[in-house]
């Protein structure tokens, strides 16, 4: 399996391959253990795993959900680092009603250089669809739209503001075939749906499908290009395994160390360290 | 019964070389050995550049990652 400390140390030999390329790094969610006794000690750690790694957008996961509110409850009474929740969460459909909920974005537009020429921007919005077909998310707690009418209208709001847009989703992969057929405009579609095979990315219309590999496995990568005087993108997609050939990136690595002890630690029964 | 004076110095000298074969021997193992004790943990292995192959004709890149549902690290 990969994890914080091979992800960081593949983003760190990419930038000294392609220095001044532009990368955004994105989180389609489901980050957190659910339900396993050891949890809350896990989250905390991918709490600081994933703030550490400097993400440019997290999905709204509705797995996350339970672990985002007890963090946000950690954190609202002094038993956990607040700036740890200070990340670029985004949805498009979900609006929380409960007290010390981390703040939940529409979108984020990042703005990268595009050149030569030089000063040339490329708009890149990017929002989250949280997919709910069985209305298991208390309405008292969140307020969740109709995923389809919530993309037609983040769509439409990102449209003259940007140039390439990305939303990232928990649905299966056939209601995002749907979706994407349903709703034009959206450039690249971001499905975490925990599927445990490896698929590769599929064009639908003007809308590139993408699965992440679960669980950390493997990176998911997209190299756009956009020739100049063209409104038409170029997509290459490949899979980056995080094997063991990969190094440590030394402070993940360190995170991840203390990670372990802490959750064996636990396992022995002795108190969290906050 | 004790051999003669000459194959007791042939004696000597198969002893000593065997001491010093043994003491070479010793001496070059103790680097190779360090160098294992000392073996380079991950963090000092050199990044594989080909997983960073693929065309290098971009304008911009995205990394995705998703359902990582608590795997911090390898076997967390």
């Amino acid at each position: 399996m990969g994890g914080f400390a091979r992800r960081m140390s593949y983003w760190t030999a990419f930038a000294r391959k392609y220095p001044g390329k532009p990368f955004l790094r994105l989180d389609g969610g489901a980050i957190f253990s659910s339900g396993a006794v050891d949890a809350p000690i896990v989250n905390r750690w991918m709490l600081l795993g994933t703030y550490l790694s400097k993400l440019d957008a997290i999905n709204l996961d509705p797995w996350d959900l339970s672990a985002w509110q007890e963090l946000s409850d950690l954190a609202a009474s002094g038993n956990a680092v607040r700036k740890l929740l200070d990340l670029p969460l985004v949805s498009a459909n979900v609006v929380p009603k409960v007290p010390n909920f981390p703040a939940v974005r529409r979108s984020i537009i990042r703005e990268v250089e595009l050149g030569p020429p030089a000063g040339s921007k490329y708009r890149v919005g990017i929002s989250g669809l949280l997919y709910d077909p069985e209305n298991r998310i208390p309405q008292a707690e969140f307020e969740v739209r109709d995923t389809a009418a919530a993309a037609r209208d983040i769509v439409a709001e990102l449209v003259p503001r940007t140039d390439f847009r990305i939303l990232m989703t928990n649905m299966d992969l056939g209601s995002a075939l749907s979706l994407a057929i349903a709703v034009p405009g959206i450039n690249l579609l971001v499905v975490t749906h925990n599927y445990e095979e490896i698929s590769e990315p599929q064009q639908v219309g003007e809308t590139l499908i993408a699965i992440p590999v679960n669980e950390g496995r493997m990176l998911s990568e997209i190299r756009l290009a956009v020739p100049a005087g063209s409104d038409r993108v170029q997509a290459e997609t490949r899979f980056v395994p995080l094997d063991t050939t990969i190094p440590d990136d030394p402070a993940m690595g360190e995170l991840i160390k203390r990670a372990q002890g802490a959750v064996a630690a636990a396992g022995r029964g002795a108190p969290p360290v906050h | 019964m004790e051999g003669t004076g000459q194959e007791r110095d042939l004696k000597m000298v198969v002893d000593f070389c065997r001491i010093l074969l043994c003491g070479l021997l010793l001496a070059a193992s103790v680097p190779r050995y360090q160098l294992g004790a000392q073996s380079p943990v991950s963090t000092e292995r050199a990044f594989p550049e080909k997983l960073l192959e693929g065309t290098s004709t971009f304008d911009l890149a995205v990394s995705l990652q998703g359902d990582l549902r608590g795997n911090y690290g390898p076997c967390g």
